[in-house]
């Protein structure tokens, strides 16, 4: 992982809040031009990494660098080139749009003579042109949010972090949103960090997530080998429910053909593995004698993730 | 012989003396009783008009009435004369001489009396009225009201008199030239103004002084702080100076004026109202617009209205 | 520098186009006026031909219905700085415009500088323009102009103004920087606004005549009594205010008010005016604390603001 490839490197990154560790040895490299996606439920620490990384506060120990700054140490030049939409991102609700974008731009020093272009540019981008002099009072919580990314994209950032961009929209705006993500991406070559904890929604655009537990990165990577590594590979999971269960029955399925692991829990047992084997399942059950009461099997690795480390918290 | 011859007569005449001192004293006493029986029958007693005053002499001064107040009573008499049986009064006529350039009338009441009908034995209380109708010199001056009776062939009457004395007058007066008794002044500045000083007294008033009554830092002064002599009739034009102080508040200030000599005084009470030097009406009339434009074109420039 | 004057605008914009603003300026212009008014009814008494100091007589005559102008101020200062001071950073956080803010690149004070600057400016405005009006009607109706020491009393007392709202300014802004909610933070500022302006004078007088009695013939008691009550009323910012405003508006005798005076000194005294020298020498002490209180408050703001965390939630 060189330098020039990675926007944000955070290293051995903790910080404490009255002794209490938020953020737990962190560290975590992003490159540039990718999509990543800090996961990890409500109160994990994704915030706090994300202020340490604008240098809104002080990391306990360890070091974040944005794009070669240091985050602590030079927050203005990682705030020139980094925007940031907070989780509950708000504007002057007095103010039009466009007096809201002016605002932004003028904190970020840009000519006032370009301003008036930008404005139209980056709501031309967001879909707000129609807007632009409305309060911003008016507009409502998906449109706030586009305006948001307008605000963003005023001062042409390289990194764009966006904490939980979905949060509280319905899908059809999240989706959109996400679209705009993407296209952003795409486009202009803006590198992206996304935290969230809706995962289901996340996994569309960010091919590398990074889970945050309790101030720990337990995992990062592409979403299914992050599945894999954490469950011991299998990308599928046939979850069984039998009439009883023995250890008997756990050997014989794992001996099966693709399979990777077996757990049990409660009556239930859990088979993962790397192919739809349901057909293989059914037989074994059927000759063992056995009464399957349900079985189901779930694809998607970043619905167990959440259900096993989210959940919980 | 002789002697004897010369010493009888003595003798006689003694005796003659005693006899008649002891024959004459009964007589005497019983004289003495016939006399006051004698008198209430052979003289009877007169009618009479009493006059009483208590101020018989009265000062005033000239153009003023004298009011001198006195009692009549008409004593009746035993035998009053012309009354028929059963009427107790008599009428009397009442005349009055007064100087030349007046005139003076004996009044009842508040009516005059040319004639007055007097009860028996009863006081009545009457007034003389005495007006100079002309300006008089100073002096004494008699008026005598005269009760005649009005009887005929009766010439029963009695007078009274009075002294009326007019003594000089002293009078100033004091005005303003233009009669107005408000003006307006600036603070800061001399002010000047003209009162009229003029004796209207019939003789002339002597060392009249100047005075005034401001508010407190004023400076008032008289062109003419005393005056030696101004002759009855004359008229003096004063100039007064006025300065109220620069820090005088604009608005409504009395002042009083006296003119005083030893007998005679006048005073004028005068507004003067202290204007705003006009400058400082513009300056604060412009303050305020600036003031108010800077309000508006801050908020014109700052407000997003 | 730049971001403090962007913030510093934008804050005065929002003053100047907010309702509270209007409000307060109608509600100090209608004071200011009819206390003039009734100023104007009762000057000629006050003033006498003499007096040297004609022109602050307008500032410091009231009537028997309504009181004279220094009064209201009194009144109206510490309003004015509560109301444009209490939800500097609370309303900002909580509306999530100042992690958006932040996220730009300007230094974390440049949003309170700005904010505090703002507020001064305001407060200046109202206290100028209204005591420049009164002085321009005072000067048409009364017609004598002021000297050349009584403008610069006037300039002083505005200038004591000044800190005295920068003072309730600093003062709310810590609670706006301490409180999450912006009803706590006004009512906390108003709160202690009453108590030293309506309570602690009560309080004192109880303290003192605790401590001595009032009833007391010996004018020593009588001297203590008043000292103690003095001693404890000064804690409050306004009795200083009030002290200095006084002693600097009415040169004759000004000073003697906040005085224990006895009998013998007073029958030696001729009561003439102090040269403005005398009178700011004389409260000088208000003067310093009031300064100084002003600095210290909005220090300590200042400084808890730039060690917060500031979260969007």
């Amino acid at each position: 992982m060189s330098d020039n490839n990675n926007i944000i490197i955070a290293k051995d990154l903790s910080k404490k809040y009255n002794e209490h560790l938020v953020v737990d040895n962190l560290n975590l490299a992003i490159k540039k031009g990718e999509i990543f996606g800090l996961l990890g439920p409500n109160g994990a620490g994704k915030s706090t990494v994300i202020l340490m990384a604008l240098g809104l506060t002080e990391p306990s120990s360890g070091s974040i660098n944005v794009a070669g700054f240091n985050s602590t140490r030079e927050p203005l030049k990682v705030k020139r080139i980094t925007g940031y939409l907070p989780e509950k991102v708000g504007f002057y609700d007095d103010m039009t749009a466009k007096g809201n974008l002016a605002y932004t731009s003028e904190l970020n020093n840009i000519p006032y003579r370009e301003t008036p272009k930008k404005i139209d540019e980056v709501l031309e981008i967001v879909g707000l042109s129609k807007n632009k002099n409305q309060l911003v009072k008016t507009f409502s919580k998906g449109m706030k949010q586009r305006l948001g990314i307008a605000d963003v994209l005023i001062k042409d950032p390289q990194l764009v972090i966006f904490d939980e961009p979905t949060e509280g929209l319905d899908l059809k705006v999240a989706n959109q949103i996400l679209q705009t993500i993407l296209d952003l991406n795409k486009q202009k070559n803006i590198t992206f960090l996304l935290s969230s904890h809706q995962l289901n929604l996340m996994q569309r655009v960010c091919p590398r997530v990074g889970i945050l537990s309790r101030g720990k990165l337990i995992g990062e990577g592409n979403v299914e080998n992050l599945g894999r590594n954490l469950f011991g590979g299998g990308k599928y999971r046939i979850e069984l429910e039998l009439e009883k269960v023995t250890g008997e029955i756990i050997e014989k399925l794992k001996k099966l053909d693709k399979v990777v692991n077996v757990n049990k829990v409660d009556n239930q047992l859990q088979v993962v593995c790397d192919k739809d084997i349901r057909q293989d399942i059914s037989r074994l059950i059927t000759d063992e004698g056995i009464l399957m009461t349900r079985m189901n099997m779930k694809q998607d690795a970043l619905e167990e993730i959440y259900l096993k480390y989210f959940k919980e918290e | 012989m002789e002697t004897i011859k010369r010493k009888l007569p003595v003798f006689f005449i003694i005796l003659t003396l005693t006899l008649s001192i002891v024959l004459m004293i009964p007589g005497m006493l019983f004289a003495q009783e016939d006399e006051a029986t004698e008198e209430e029958i052979v003289e009877p007693e007169p009618e009479e008009l009493i006059f009483d005053t208590k101020l018989p002499k009265l000062q005033a001064k000239d153009g003023e009435t004298f009011t001198f107040n006195f009692d009549v009573a008409y004593k009746a008499g035993d035998e009053p004369f012309g009354i028929e049986e059963g009427k107790s009064e008599k009428t009397f006529d009442i005349t009055v001489d007064y100087p030349a350039g007046w005139i003076a009338a004996v009044a009842s009441g508040s009516t005059e009396a040319p004639a007055i009908n007097l009860k028996f034995n009863s006081r009545e209380s009457l007034r003389l009225m005495a007006i100079p109708l002309v300006q008089q010199e100073p002096g004494e001056y008699e008026l005598k009201a005269t009760f005649k009776s009005a009887v005929e062939g009766d010439t029963l009457e009695g007078s009274i008199e009075f002294t009326a004395v007019i003594t000089a007058t002293y009078e100033i007066s004091l005005t303003t030239k233009t009669g107005r008794l408000s003006t307006e002044l600036t603070s800061g500045k001399d002010n000047h103004y003209k009162l009229i000083l003029e004796n209207k007294s019939s003789k002339s008033v002597e060392n009249i002084s100047l005075s005034s009554t401001e508010p407190e830092g004023w400076q008032v002064s008289f062109d003419k702080e005393k005056i030696e002599s101004i002759e009855a009739g004359e008229k003096i034009e004063i100039d007064v100076t006025i300065n109220p102080p620069e820090k005088t508040i604009a608005g409504d200030y009395m002042m009083t004026f006296r003119a005083s000599s030893e007998n005679s005084n006048d005073n004028i009470e005068l507004r003067v109202t202290v204007e705003t030097p006009t400058i400082w009406g513009i300056v604060g009339i412009g303050i305020i617009v600036v003031v108010i434009i800077g309000v508006a074109v801050i908020f014109a420039r700052l407000g997003r209205r | 520098m730049r971001s403090i004057l962007t913030v510093y605008r934008k804050e005065l914009t929002d003053h100047f186009s907010s309702n509270k603003f209007l409000v307060l300026l109608a509600l100090i212009y209608i004071a200011g006026l009819s206390s003039t008014y009734v100023a104007l009814q009762n000057i000629r008494e006050s003033a006498s031909g003499l007096s040297k100091h004609v022109f602050l007589y307008l500032f410091t005559t009231g009537g028997d219905v309504l009181p004279s102008f220094i009064t209201f101020i009194i009144f109206f200062i510490p309003i004015i700085g509560i109301i444009f001071g209490f939800d500097a950073i609370n309303s900002e956080k909580n509306s999530g415009n100042l992690s958006r803010v932040l996220s730009q690149p300007i230094y974390r004070d440049s949003v309170i500088n700005g904010k505090f600057l703002a507020g001064i400016t305001t407060l200046s405005i109202i206290i100028t323009s209204i005591v420049f009006i009164i002085s321009g009607i005072g000067l048409f109706s009364i017609g004598v102009p002021p000297t050349s020491e009584e403008i610069l009393r006037i300039f002083f007392f505005i200038f004591i103004c000044i800190f005295y709202g920068g003072f309730w300014m600093g003062l709310s802004i810590l609670f706006s920087v301490i409180m999450e909610k912006t009803a706590a933070s006004i009512l906390t500022a108003i709160a202690i606004w009453i108590f030293l302006m309506f309570f602690l004078p009560i309080i004192a007088n109880a303290i003192a005549n605790a401590v001595v009695s009032p009833e007391s013939a010996s004018v020593a008691d009588q001297v203590r009594n008043y000292t103690i009550e003095h001693s404890i009323s000064r804690i409050s910012p306004s009795t200083l205010f009030t002290e200095a405003i006084v002693i600097l508006l009415v040169p004759v005798g000004g000073h003697l008010l906040f005085r224990p005076l006895l009998e013998a000194e007073v029958s030696q005294m001729i009561l003439n005016p102090l040269s403005i020298g005398q009178s700011l020498i004389q409260v000088w002490p208000q003067l310093v604390v009031i300064v100084a209180l002003a600095i210290i408050c909005f220090a300590i703001s200042y400084i808890i603001f730039m060690r917060q965390e500031i979260r969007s939630t």
